[in-house]
């Protein structure tokens, strides 16, 4: 059935997904900032394993990785009364992780190395759907790792964890056109970096 | 092995310390519009306590009053910039920013030469103008301070990835509200004094305001 919808319909069925997933996501901020602990088990539950994912691949796959997500989510608790129920929860941890990545990065001066790890160190960040049919996910991930890190982010944001441009928009602090623009540069390089590849291994 | 959906046994014990019920704080327009009753009573008690500048006829109510509204406005603008900075997923474009610091900057400098073109007021001779000038710099920078403090307050609540630039803004804001009261209140209208001594406290302000909001990021980040 779900191969007879176009991306259209497919884009509006994730994006109806993620309305109501979001709608308890809220709920379950509002309990936790009530002071519920089973809320915040929930909360975690819910989002740590994508979140997990977005660190590593910010980090690209740095030890430091799992601190930060915990890092991550005492942050959330420190500043729980700063979340309005207004707002999304996923754009706002996710805004939150990366914030704390960015400021360890800062912290640590380890920008140079951490660009520079090996390919065994590639994120699981999972592969865009859209270049999916392109090359086996391997592939995908290391051509992904040669993308610039802001036109990588952006393309993730959207393409994997299914974020509109607005929010990205606030998590990295550009207006939306220039979110947009981020992540369809990334994607024609990550299909011309595929097509390279391909052709190099022929 | 880390299991990906239940919290470590370490953070579980954090968040269980320190589990009680909290308020959510308002969206930052509101966050920013909470600083405007003492925005304008910097702009009204200023005038009160010490006495409208004496020229005030011969400039005009707009560039006096419409001009200092102006300037609390845009003052506040800058807050606000501040406290979405510092909230996750809520940051504005970097460009938006620099344009509204920038404009901030042009403001000061554009209110001083329309003030100095409408009535040009100088130094009385007998006063030496640096002490005037050091009177009205830390004048204006201990009207800025109550409302400085507040919006430092309301911003250590969060964690912004460019603290510097957090702080900037809020002291941008916080200054640029107080100047707006402080050229209510000061007979001078020379472009060297008003420039130099009013301006001075505005940058001095922005500046101290990032130093303090980066080293406070830092402290807070080796602890």
């Amino acid at each position: 059935m779900s191969q007879n919808l176009g991306p259209r319909q497919i884009d509006q069925g994730r994006t109806l997904a993620r309305d109501s997933q979001d709608k308890a996501l809220r709920e379950l901020m509002v309990q936790y900032q009530e002071g519920s602990l089973e809320a915040f088990r929930a909360l975690y539950a819910q989002l740590a394993p994508d979140l997990r994912r977005y660190v590593r691949f910010l980090m690209r796959g740095s030890d430091a990785a799992d601190d930060l997500l915990q890092e991550a989510f005492l942050q959330l608790h420190r500043s729980r009364a700063a979340y309005n129920p207004v707002y999304a929860v996923r754009p706002w941890m996710f805004g939150l992780a990366r914030n704390v990545c960015l400021m360890h990065r800062r912290a640590m001066r380890r920008w140079a190395t951490i660009h520079a790890v090996g390919s065994d160190l590639l994120p699981d960040v999972p592969v865009p759907a859209a270049v999916e049919r392109l090359a086996d996910a391997d592939a995908i991930r290391q051509c992904l790792a040669e993308l610039p890190t802001d036109h990588a982010e952006a393309l993730t944001l959207h393409h994997v964890w299914g974020f509109s441009f607005e929010e990205i928009a606030g998590m990295l602090g550009v207006s939306a056109v220039a979110a947009r623009a981020r992540a369809s540069r990334g994607m024609a390089r990550l299909r011309a970096e595929l097509e390279r590849l391909s052709s190099s291994r022929r | 092995m880390i299991n990906d959906s239940t919290p470590p046994e370490a953070l579980l014990a954090k968040v269980s310390r320190d589990l009680r019920a909290v308020r959510p704080w308002p969206t930052p327009w509101r966050d920013a519009l909470r600083l405007s009753p003492l925005a304008l009573g910097i702009i009204v008690g200023l005038p009160v306590l010490v006495g409208l500048r004496r020229d005030a006829v011969a400039v005009g109510p707009f560039v006096v009053w419409g001009v200092s509204l102006i300037q609390v406005a845009l003052g506040i603008v800058l807050i606000w910039m501040a406290t979405r900075e510092g909230r996750p997923a809520r940051r504005l474009p970097r460009g938006g920013v620099r344009a509204a610091l920038a404009g901030a900057g042009f403001m000061v400098v554009a209110v001083s030469f329309v003030t100095f073109s409408k009535s040009p007021t100088h130094v009385p001779h007998g006063i030496s103008p640096w002490l005037v000038g050091m009177v009205c710099y830390f004048g204006s920078t201990v009207a800025a301070a109550p409302l400085f403090a507040l919006a430092a307050w309301f911003h250590s609540r969060f964690v912004s990835p460019r603290p510097a630039l957090a702080g900037g803004l809020y002291g941008a804001g916080a200054a640029l509200t107080a100047n707006a009261g402080w050229r209510l209140i000061c007979p001078i209208s020379t472009p060297w004094h008003v420039l130099t001594a009013h301006g001075g406290s505005v940058i001095s302000i922005t500046l101290l305001s990032a130093l303090t909001a980066h080293l406070v990021a830092l402290r807070a980040r080796r602890s």
